[in-house]
């Protein structure tokens, strides 16, 4: 956006002021020559122009160092700028040290910080030269499939406990109306994914739903229908462990010299079951109803392999 | 062939570039600007730099030298992005060598010269100069100057154990930092937490660059296969017609990956190599007796 003062200096160059004008213009994006005539119009400073100067002030462009295209897009002949001398030049090696940060950032940060790191290298990368550096640093491997502003729309509900009817594709039932009371998002860092946590009619324990398969929102209720479920708390101790890296929903409530006892608040039973069965054999002990759930899985797994 | 130009125009342009550059008195940029020895007039640059300041440029006298402060046609930075960038910034004196910070920092002073500066205070730009060291700082130079040495071997202490291998990479998890190293005696990936590492030192050149970690062959049943997006970006993953998948992994450490399994329960079932189906059908069988009734 350009915003011209009002009563502002008059002993200004207005064909150099011109040329900037242009130069911001080409910086938002491919325009027609048409478009920049248009914008120049409503510009108080600029007169109407001839396609002649806007030729010429192209070439003076050119002629600076910037990289012009005059060429096809969506059926029109548009001026497209490729590369301009104010831009950032990276070696090699300082790409594949910024990649490994970057990798480093997906796996340890928060997501909330991660999109915003996108979104700042979306504005920088804009001014690197190389094509096939800006694809590397652009690659965030699995937000690549998230939805940003849905995702933004998400969290909102989530912060004000809204109960919403999403579209989900499902991989079981395919594309699905699904009504939820939102509480919050998670990035499981076990499986790099995104997910929106929340709670069904009728059931009785959290649910979690694949961000990338969530399509929109339908609905939005201001007065939600779904009753809030009571949190129900598990205790599991396991031995202690350099490995060990407690989740977002469990604390430490006992520390004894070989083992700690960890209070785990449920969102779903069946990855309750699964985070302790990951644990292996440093779990010393867990409830009966889990016991019996993960013997029971252990059971028709050993008969695969049979 | 020479394309005509507007004089004026591309003067103007000249300047933005100059600046760009580094500050420059008038002299200078009156100097650079007379290719045909005409004589540029300091009364003509001061016309031109009050059009730039029309357009939104703020150029700042510095002593006697003159700095392109902002440029409307710079990267758009806002508040949200100097701090992203302060957090990279930090993020980086913990987990990178500090060759490698270095590098971090200078893209992002790039980045900050080539963007309008109006939410950069000298506070920040100080801040990502800084050097602060995470507890790891040590360890992490030499397994970093190891790592700029192609196909080297390694012998790492690890706890009491003695690790002939090559590095592969830093691999990171919550609060933790784990080497990934391909383990030349057992011939598999193992990821070794960072704090446990007692020694690591250069011993000869691999013969080969090639990484012989045995690969996981597994399948993966019902909605586990609809749904299943790898978290691995090497991971090979063929479809059934009747709506399984075979994965195939080479590079994760085995443990991480028979963890990974177990939780899929009888929706998964490995393949081959064949010592690690017999190893996880043991795994099964020890866990099937810790949680019998």
């Amino acid at each position: 956006m350009i915003i011209v003062k009002e009563n502002a200096n008059r002993s200004i160059n207005l064909t150099g002021y011109r040329i900037l004008f242009i130069l911001q213009l080409l910086t938002q994006g491919p325009i027609s020559k048409k478009e920049i005539t248009e914008s120049i119009k409503n510009n108080p400073y600029l007169k109407n122009i001839s396609t002649d100067t806007i030729r010429l002030d192209i070439n003076t462009l050119k002629s600076v160092g910037f990289e012009i295209e005059h060429t096809d897009d969506n059926n029109e002949k548009k001026y497209i700028l490729l590369t301009n001398p104010l831009q950032i030049s990276l070696t090699d090696s300082e790409i594949k040290t910024l990649n490994q940060i970057k990798t480093a950032a997906i796996e340890l940060w928060d997501w909330k910080n991660i999109i915003k790191l996108y979104k700042t290298f979306e504005k920088v990368t804009k001014f690197i030269k190389d094509k096939n550096q800006v694809e590397e640093i652009m690659n965030f491997g699995y937000f690549m499939q998230i939805d940003f502003k849905l995702l933004e729309e998400l969290n909102k509900y989530c912060r004000l406990k809204n109960v919403i009817t999403l579209l989900y594709n499902s991989p079981k039932n395919g594309i699905m109306p699904i009504k939820i009371k939102t509480h919050n998002i998670v990035h499981d860092k076990n499986t790099n994914k995104l997910y929106l946590i929340g709670q069904f009619e009728n059931y009785n324990y959290l649910s979690y739903l694949r961000i990338e398969k969530i399509i929109k929102v339908e609905r939005i209720e201001l007065k939600g229908t779904i009753k809030e479920i009571e949190p129900v708390y598990k205790i599991y101790q396991i031995k202690k462990d350099e490995n060990f890296v407690l989740e977002d929903n469990e604390k430490i409530i006992k520390e004894e010299n070989d083992y700690l006892e960890i209070q785990a608040k449920i969102i779903n039973d069946f990855h309750y079951i699964q985070r302790i069965v990951t644990l292996g054999d440093k779990i010393i002990k867990v409830d009966n109803e889990t016991k019996k759930k993960i013997y029971e899985n252990l059971i028709k797994t050993r008969n695969i392999y049979n | 062939m020479n394309k005509r130009k507007i004089e004026t125009s591309y003067r103007i342009m000249q300047i933005i570039k100059l600046l760009c550059e580094k500050p420059r008195t008038i002299e200078e940029i009156c100097c650079a600007l007379d290719m045909e020895n005409k004589g540029v007039q300091k009364e003509t640059i001061t016309k031109y730099f009050s059009t730039l300041r029309e357009f939104g440029c703020i150029i700042k006298k510095e002593k006697t030298k003159f700095v392109l402060k902002e440029f409307p046609c710079f990267i758009q930075l806002n508040k949200e992005d100097i701090d992203t960038l302060k957090l990279l910034s930090s993020f980086s004196k913990e987990l990178l060598s500090k060759n490698q910070n270095n590098k971090i920092a200078n893209i992002i002073s790039k980045i900050i010269d080539k963007s309008n500066n109006k939410y950069i205070s000298e506070t920040d730009k100080n801040f990502i100069k800084e050097n602060i060291w995470g507890k790891y700082k040590e360890k992490i130079e030499i397994i970093s100057d190891l790592m700029q040495e192609n196909n080297i071997k390694v012998e790492i202490t690890y706890k009491e154990e003695k690790i002939t291998s090559k590095i592969l990479n830093f691999k990171y998890r919550k609060n933790k930092i784990y080497l990934l190293v391909f383990d030349e005696k057992k011939l598999i990936n193992r990821l070794l937490l960072i704090d446990n590492i007692n020694n690591i030192k250069a011993l000869s050149r691999s013969a080969l660059n090639v990484n012989f970690a045995k690969t996981t062959v597994f399948k993966l049943k019902g909605r586990i296969a609809k749904g299943y997006v790898s978290p691995y970006k090497d991971e090979k993953i063929t479809y059934l017609e009747n709506g399984d998948i075979i994965v195939e992994n080479q590079h994760t450490d085995k443990n991480i990956l028979m963890k990974r399994l177990i939780k899929y329960f009888d929706m998964c079932e490995i393949l081959s190599p064949k010592n690690e189906r017999i190893e996880f059908k043991n795994n099964i069988d020890n866990l099937i007796k810790k949680y019998s009734p």
